[in-house]
């Protein structure tokens, strides 16, 4: 830990993210979900008439599908949907040149430092304010390699065939309630297609922000990484600090082809009064690998549980998350991991911190069909407690069809121990040093994975977090 | 009555039944107001996550059969200790009728089980309907300061005939008291009659008590059985509690320990060895609801031919429930191509300074072992019946009499093998 770092103690979400921005909007629908909503937004964007029937089934799945009776029902049913905006257009179109994205904006991503970490180490970025991508830009080799990286809008305007292929293949409206209201209110994300061969070695970036009042934010991410390929996606999501709620619910499908990998981080440092629902999930062929780095910070509640179908011999899949919940959060986290085909191997490695009156749970699968031998699966989940009304859950299922199998579980609970604290006040820290150390050893695993300057400002952000929470 | 099938009966009939077994006007009243409630409980919904893989209600052997004569298969126990109380139920309500009503009526009948992941336990109609109609069982009261050396061993033997029977076993043990217990369930040798079994079971462990309780399943192999086990722990009460479930078709047992007072520490084993198209399901909750208390469970399934086991459990610890340590094994030996595990091992912790974890593991036997013991001249289904014997060992050792282990021990081989040793 840097003096550095210790030096931001001080500074909250309130002034770092916690702003907003006013309201020059090109179009804000009205508040609820009506089919004219739809409707009007589809032929705002354009989009060809089988786009519009897909919305329009989606939306009449997401009417039927009853909200889910797991999790935190509490929470859900507090989401009051006939008061979200479903679809805000900040601007009339995607820019490639930072100097053309209307001012309001700019400045926003301005603060948020997003060009600036363009310029240092991104090989491409999106940034989504609202429900459009307003700003998108690759690098130039990486374009004339063939490597396509578009907002999902454009991604369906230029590549309509592979979109129509494989949007909703990997998590179909019917899913479950989020994905068939994303099904029908998507807009932005987006579209990454890796050539045969290529690898991106630098990371491409999305960033998703938030501005309005009671906003729903419904990005749609796919991408295809070809046979041999590889490619690193990050994203980072905030929004203003508001006192009514906002619901931001993406859906997120990965094609790992046959010995490509696929790494997908994501810091989600939403504000506190987001409901972060969404769907992650990824197919991985012959030898194939996909990773999913998964950060939760910030929301109110959020229900996430990257997964990863191992579809053919050789596949791996690994998910590497960590959950900070602070006063009122929930972060309902987790990992799924499907094993379909032999030789077939997963790691699956969590932690998470509560403090105050927070409560982070563990959710997962681990799933070994018949006749998918020689599967090994290994899961740890490890929960850290700080303060007598935090709380803590782990929910693993573990359905094993194959006898082959080897699969392993283990989790535990505990808090910091105050052998450890005292070791390190005994070397001249402070008791708050002190508790910042054994935490950031104790995430050492997830910071380990991420791009440095993730790493230094997630160190900040728990730092924030952790701020005033001893001595 | 003993004719229609149990599920059919009504109120009025139960309430006929009940006065003519001569029971208090309180516990004919009981019985009525029990089935009305299981009748407007509903069955478990496929989303309580403890009944998601069980579902007793589709098969006909659980539905379809009367209930079974009750002069047959009467549980039977004895202890040589003249301070102890161990009878049959019925005989206990006439002989001691407010000890008998404390421990069976209001807030001490077959109770909800916790909740889990936030939902209800979702079994309650089952439990309505053992309110209603339990037709056998045991007493057992070990007065204040009172050893019980010898081990009390009950017996039930499933009927000849097809049946259905509803097994209520209370034991209580007074402050200071210990008891060492065996619930021994089977059926005729090669009996091959439809039978259900659904028992219920309340143990309440006073303060500094102790009680050893193994219950031995090895029903026929067509017998469907569910079971309710609850221990509740006073302060530095100690309960060590064992499951062997070897037999029946489709297995559904629940054990519950709920730690009250401090001091309080329980030790919860399982075996299970499936074979042929069983299905053995286990749902264990260890509930902390005070402080500085203590739970260990390890659960083990061999599993064989087109066996199925499933393992849910949740430790849960409440606000209160400080200075505590809960830990949670399950360990499941995959012995065929066609077997299958699975196994949700939950944890809810409300309180922070805990000590709590639990792990599974499912796989194989492992290939190093099964080599270095081939390479010691053993072939290899000696080596695999070696290996499996060891797996359960530790378990077996927990059961309190040697002929006991020695008939598990037994059952293992002759389940492996396929002849009886």
């Amino acid at each position: 830990m840097s003096n550095q770092t210790l030096e931001s103690i001080g500074q909250d979400y309130d002034t770092q993210f916690g702003f907003h921005d006013p309201e020059n909007y090109v179009f804000k629908s009205g508040r609820g979900l009506t089919r004219e909503t739809v409707e009007a937004m589809s032929a705002m964007k354009k989009e060809p008439a089988w786009m519009l029937e897909f919305r329009l089934k989606a939306l009449e799945i997401y009417h039927q599908k009853p909200m889910p009776r797991w999790g935190d029902s509490k929470m859900l049913d507090s989401i009051d949907f006939d008061n979200i905006h479903y679809y805000v257009r900040p601007s009339e179109r995607e820019e490639k040149n930072w100097d053309d994205v209307p001012q309001d904006i700019r400045n926003t991503f301005d603060k948020l430092g997003i060009p600036e970490a363009e310029r240092k180490f991104l090989a491409g970025v999106t940034a989504q304010y609202e429900s459009e991508v307003v700003y998108h830009s690759i690098s130039k080799d990486l374009e004339a390699q063939g490597v396509r990286f578009l907002s999902m809008d454009d991604g369906l305007r230029q590549f309509p065939e592979i979109v129509r292929q494989y949007l909703g293949t990997i998590i179909p409206p019917h899913d479950n309630k989020f994905a068939a209201l994303n099904s029908a209110v998507w807009s932005g994300g987006s579209f990454v297609y890796v050539p045969k061969n290529t690898h991106v070695n630098i990371p491409l970036q999305a960033y998703f922000r938030i501005n309005t009042e009671n906003m729903g934010q419904f990005e749609r991410t796919l991408i295809i990484a070809d046979e041999g390929s590889s490619v690193h996606y990050v994203e980072g999501c905030t929004a203003p600090t508001y006192s009514s709620d906002s619901l931001h619910s993406a859906v997120v499908e990965l094609i790992a082809l046959a010995g490509a990998k696929i790494r997908y981080t994501t810091i989600q440092n939403w504000s506190k009064n987001v409901y972060n629902l969404v769907t992650k999930r990824a197919v991985a062929y012959r030898n194939a690998r996909v990773e999913w780095v998964d950060g939760n910070l910030g929301s109110k509640l959020t229900m996430k549980y990257p997964a990863v179908y191992l579809m053919e011999p050789g596949a791996h899949g690994e998910i590497l998350s960590i959950a900070f919940s602070g006063d009122d959060q929930h972060q309902d986290a987790g990992a799924k991991i499907v094993h379909a085909a032999p030789n077939t191997t997963s790691v699956v490695t969590s932690k998470s911190i509560s403090k105050g009156t927070g409560r982070s749970s563990y959710r997962g699968l681990v799933r070994v069909e018949k006749g998918a031998t020689g599967v090994k699966s290994s899961v740890v989940c490890d929960a850290l407690l700080l303060n007598p009304e935090s709380r803590t859950d782990t929910y693993p299922t573990m359905e094993i069809h194959d006898s082959t199998a080897n699969i392993g579980h283990e989790a535990s609970v505990s808090k910091v121990s105050d052998e450890q604290l005292y070791y390190l006040r005994s070397r001249g820290l402070s008791e708050s040093q002190a508790m910042m150390m054994i935490i950031n050893g104790f995430i050492e695993p997830f910071t380990r994975e991420l791009p440095l300057e993730y790493a230094v400002e997630l160190n900040r952000l728990i730092q924030l977090e952790m701020e005033g929470s001893v001595g | 009555m003993m004719t229609t099938p149990w599920t059919q009966l009504d109120a009025k009939t139960i309430r006929d039944w009940s006065s003519a077994r001569g029971e208090p006007a309180w516990l004919v009243d009981q019985r009525a107001t029990a089935w009305n409630a299981a009748a407007h409980t509903p069955v478990p919904p496929r989303t309580a996550e403890a009944w998601k893989y069980t579902n007793l209600e589709k098969i006909a052997a659980w539905n379809q059969l009367p209930m079974a004569a009750s002069a047959e298969t009467t549980p039977a126990a004895t202890t040589d200790n003249a301070q102890v109380i161990c009878t049959d139920l019925a005989g206990a309500l006439r002989e001691h009728p407010q000890l008998v009503l404390h421990y069976l009526s209001g807030e001490n009948s077959a109770r909800d089980f916790s909740a889990i992941t936030g939902q209800p336990y979702g079994g309650a109609r089952y439990l309505r309907q053992h309110d209603a109609l339990w037709d056998r069982g045991l007493f057992i009261f070990v007065p204040r300061n009172v050893q019980v050396t010898t081990p009390i061993h009950a017996k039930t033997v499933a009927p000849r005939t097809a049946g259905a029977i509803f097994p209520r076993t209370i034991i209580v043990l007074e402050s200071g008291a210990s008891l060492t217990y065996i619930d021994e369930l089977r059926s005729h040798e090669n009996s091959a009659t439809d039978f259900s079994c659904h028992a219920h079971c309340e143990i309440f462990v006073q303060d500094n008590a102790h009680i050893h309780y193994s219950q031995v399943q090895h029903w026929s192999s067509t017998a469907i059985h569910l079971g309710h086990q609850r221990i509740t722990l006073a302060r530095d009460a100690r309960a060590t509690v064992t499951n062997i479930s070897l037999g029946g078709r489709t297995v559904k047992q629940i054990t519950e320990v709920v730690h009250t007072a401090p001091g309080a520490e329980s030790h919860l084993f399982g075996l299970n060895f499936g074979d042929a198209q069983q299905q053995i399901d286990h749902h264990t909750l260890q509930t902390h609801i005070a402080p500085n208390t203590t739970s260990n469970l390890l659960y083990k399934s061999a599993l064989k031919d087109h066996a199925r086991s499933i393992y849910t459990g949740l430790i849960h610890l409440s606000p209160v429930a400080q200075q505590c340590g809960a830990y949670q094994s399950n360990r499941n030996l995959l012995l065929s191509d066609d077997c299958s595990a699975t196994a949700i091992p939950q944890l809810e912790i409300e309180a922070n300074d805990v000590k709590c974890s639990h792990g599974a593991t499912m796989g194989p036997v492992d290939a190093d072992q099964l080599y270095y013991l081939t390479t010691r001249g053993l072939s290899k289904s000696q080596a695999e019946q070696m290996i499996v014997a060891g797996f359960f060992e530790d378990l077996i050792t927990q059961l309190p009499a040697e002929s006991l282990q020695e008939m598990v021990r037994a059952a293992v081989v002759h389940k492996l093998t396929g002849v009886l040793s």
